[in-house]
């Protein structure tokens, strides 16, 4: 092997390596780390099963609020939500039939949701506005209508 | 004198021929890009955190 | 003994008279209903691209998404892997001194197959009873027709697949201690891909999606079929690019007058590819419930470490090109870059598609980091990525292979005329491809979906802001498709219109100083149990919780 492709190799795989350590480190140690929910339910039984027998924004503290949300073809529940600018927003999230995608455009929100579990992600919404929610994974044919907003006051 | 013109220009042509500094040179910036467009999509990344 | 002396005889005759016509018979029809598919997937594409432009609203009949199945079924599945069968069982019959009988055989058996199970899936998705996309993840339902139909395709592959390896493996009994040639030994490395990678898809259609589909069992574990699907799925997308490197380490040092890179190091590069791929497709999932953090993290890693040997990859080609370049008399640091032979369409063409790859290779690495995947995540960011990796770094190079592999097999040459269209086609497929690749990882960016129809989701200022990239989309489709019906035209004339004669298989010598490959590099035993390691590291942990921590299951949807 010549010099310069050790040069090269050591190089750039050191240079990734280094990213890839960095992004762990923040995933971890900053719990930045990708949405990965282990908690289940009955696919079949979404109504009965909590907390998504009652969804709805609930206020959980100070500047703090948890959406219970499913997902369905070709909606979202709870819709048009609004918020106070500056709080905290934990999302959680099943769906009641096929796979959808649950994205807020413009942000680090973007979660795959699957029947039979529970997605959790948390945004805090620093600036006002009216944030476009849509499901970035085909569901059938009224996808491209499955979107709600998030307005922060 | 001659000859020995002659063999320095012959090595420091058949140098040139087998030279690999653009190579080193070409995926050096190749990795450069690589780089910037991680720091970009971190950007970003950290914009909406 | 004697059956040495023959098969060196005939691979002398091989290289004096071309290709065997048998041999010859069946790369061409695979080579022919692999543009086939590409005019059908481009037209395809073009009806999506205008009508997510604006400028197309589809007739009542036809639903965007079934246009979108047929896009992947077509580009994704039929032109790739028809293709990748075309050229390599040329590349064998060259290289190994023809194709044994009975490989023949195989080889007809697999193509039937394969046309009767497209044919078979095809039904469905024009009835509109199949609009799941190629990827058609669980709980949603097509016709259980569909899915018979890709299994067919799937075993048509595999037959393939075996008839390779049957025919590598007689190669290796009569020329007993010998290195397989190269481009045998990037078929051989294909091939294994294929039949494991096929495996995963294998078990998802056959064992958990068909019994559910026809209603013999109620329910499917959605995560689990999810995940075999990629575990095909990207393994899938690296055959291709395995494939296009096989050109690009083979046959364009040949084109452009030199030598190949270092053989040893080329035979290391594609045992790497064989043995960290397949768990490579798990970052497709990294926004999915049911995983744990960890194991995404260790998968992060697994899917880093197939950029490994590109990047040797990235050197190989660079110092081959400077090699060459300096021998015809390039000077300075990047002079050599002027002495390459743009103006022919054999390089030209898998150049580009090599350039094309480093933003397509770099998008990749940036992708697959974790949390950074929450940017991007099915986004049209992710579209881009692939119209780049596949629409050019291996299209492109396919298309620079069939310039000559279409009239080396159809006993007919490439006329300059006709390489000055290619140079053309190249050109306008690289602006149009190019052009559609950026623009959709720009829009990606600012969150505009994939796979979504025109929609301006109640005309909400987000999503109005897109409209101006789609509107470049739209004309990009055009441009594809006007640039993508002109190598049509080029395959078919050079199969059916060119004048006669023998064209060449480019195929490169070793370097000239280069040290003898050991022999290890031939243990393919030895690699695949390697692989079987590494696919067990990456999956074993997921797909034991997926089965054993798995919520009750869910019963087929239709909702289209």
């Amino acid at each position: 092997m010549h010099r310069y492709e050790k040069i090269w190799l050591s190089l750039s795989s050191a240079v990734i390596l280094a990213f890839m350590l960095f992004i762990g480190y923040q995933a971890f140690a900053e719990e930045m780390a990708p949405p990965s929910t282990k908690e289940t339910l009955d696919p079949q039984k979404v109504d009965e099963t909590p907390p998504f027998d009652n969804p709805g924004v609930k206020k959980v503290g100070e500047n703090e609020y948890e959406v219970v949300m499913t997902l369905q073809v070709f909606s979202f529940t709870p819709d048009d939500i609004e918020i106070p600018a500056g709080s905290t927003v934990h999302f959680t999230l099943t769906s009641k039939d096929v796979v959808h995608g649950f994205e807020i455009a413009g942000t680090n929100v973007n979660a795959m949701v699957m029947p039979g579990y529970v997605q959790k992600i948390t945004k805090t919404f620093a600036e006002p506005g009216e944030y476009l929610v849509l499901c970035n994974e085909y569901c059938g044919s009224g996808h491209e209508l499955m979107s709600t907003t998030i307005t922060v006051k | 004198m001659e000859t020995t013109k002659t063999t320095t220009e012959d090595t420091s042509k058949e140098q040139n021929v087998n030279s690999l500094k653009g190579t080193l040179a070409s995926v050096l910036l190749m990795g450069g890009f690589i780089a910037l467009l991680w720091f970009l999509i971190w950007g970003i990344y950290m914009v909406r955190v | 003994m004697e059956a040495a002396v023959k098969q060196t005889w005939r691979q002398k005759v091989t290289k004096a008279m071309g290709i065997n016509r048998e041999d010859a018979r069946i790369s061409k029809s695979y080579l022919f209903v692999t543009f086939l598919a590409l005019a059908i997937g481009g037209i395809c594409g073009l009806t999506q691209g205008l009508n997510r432009s604006g400028f197309l609203e589809l007739p009542s009949w036809i639903n965007y998404y079934q246009v979108l199945t047929a896009h992947g079924l077509f580009l994704v599945l039929v032109f790739s892997s028809f293709f990748t069968i075309g050229y390599f069982y040329a590349g064998l019959s060259h290289t190994l001194g023809g194709l044994l009988p009975a490989v023949r055989k195989i080889a007809w058996t697999g193509f039937s197959l394969k046309i009767t199970g497209l044919m078979i899936a095809l039904i469905p998705v024009l009835m509109n009873e199949a609009s799941v996309l190629y990827t058609f993840y669980p709980p949603m339902a097509a016709s259980p027709w569909y899915y018979v139909g890709l299994a067919l395709i799937v075993i048509g592959i595999w037959l393939c697949a075996f008839g390779a390896f049957i025919n590598v493996a007689h190669w290796r009994k009569q020329n007993k201690g010998k290195h397989v040639p190269i481009l045998a030994f990037f078929a051989t490395g294909v091939f294994i891909l294929l039949f494991f990678g096929g495996l995963f898809v294998a078990v998802e259609v056959i064992v958990l999606i068909i019994p559910w589909a026809f209603g013999w069992v109620e329910t499917i574990n959605v995560m689990l079929s999810r995940t075999l699907f990629w575990a095909f799925g990207h393994t899938l997308v690296n055959i291709w690019y395995l494939t296009a490197v096989s050109a690009w380490y083979v046959i364009v040092p040949k084109v452009i007058g030199g030598r190949r890179f270092s053989d040893l190091l080329t035979r290391i590069v594609v045992i790497l590819l064989v043995v960290l791929n397949i768990p490579g497709g798990f970052h497709h999932q990294i926004v999915d419930p049911g995983i744990s953090e960890s194991v995404k993290y260790l998968h992060v890693f697994m899917s880093l470490a197939i950029g490994f040997p590109s990047l040797m990859t990235a050197y190989a080609m660079f110092a081959v090109f400077e090699r060459t370049g300096r021998k015809k008399g390039g000077k300075g640091l990047f002079g050599w870059f002027k002495k390459l032979p743009w103006g022919d369409v054999r390089f030209l063409a898998p150049m580009i598609a090599m350039i094309a790859f480093i933003p397509a290779g770099a998008g990749g690495i940036v992708q697959t980091m974790n949390q950074l995947d929450q940017v991007v995540h099915n986004t049209m960011w992710i579209v881009g990525h692939f119209h780049l990796t596949l629409g050019m770094s291996a299209a492109m190079t396919f298309f620079g292979i069939s310039y000559w592999l279409v009239p080396y097999v159809s006993g007919r040459v490439l006329t300059p005329k006709m390489n000055k269209f290619g140079v053309w086609q190249t050109v306008l497929w690289a602006v149009g491809m190019g052009t559609m690749a950026t623009t959709m990882h720009i829009v990606g960016l600012f969150g505009s979906p994939r796979r979504t129809a025109l929609t301006t989701y109640s005309d909400h200022a987000t999503a109005l802001n897109w409209d101006p990239y789609m509107i470049v989309i739209g004309i990009a489709a055009v441009i594809l498709l006007i640039a993508g019906m002109m190598q049509i035209y080029a395959v078919f004339h050079l199969m059916f219109r060119a004048p006669k004669g023998n064209e060449e298989f480019p195929i490169a010598k070793p370097e000239e100083d280069g040290s003898k490959t050991p022999y290890w590099t031939e243990r393919w035993s030895r690699w695949i149990f390697v692989m079987l390691l590494v696919v067990a590291m990456g999956y074993v942990i997921p797909l034991v919780d997926f089965i054993g921590n798995a919520p009750p299951g869910s019963p087929p949807f239709k909702t289209w």
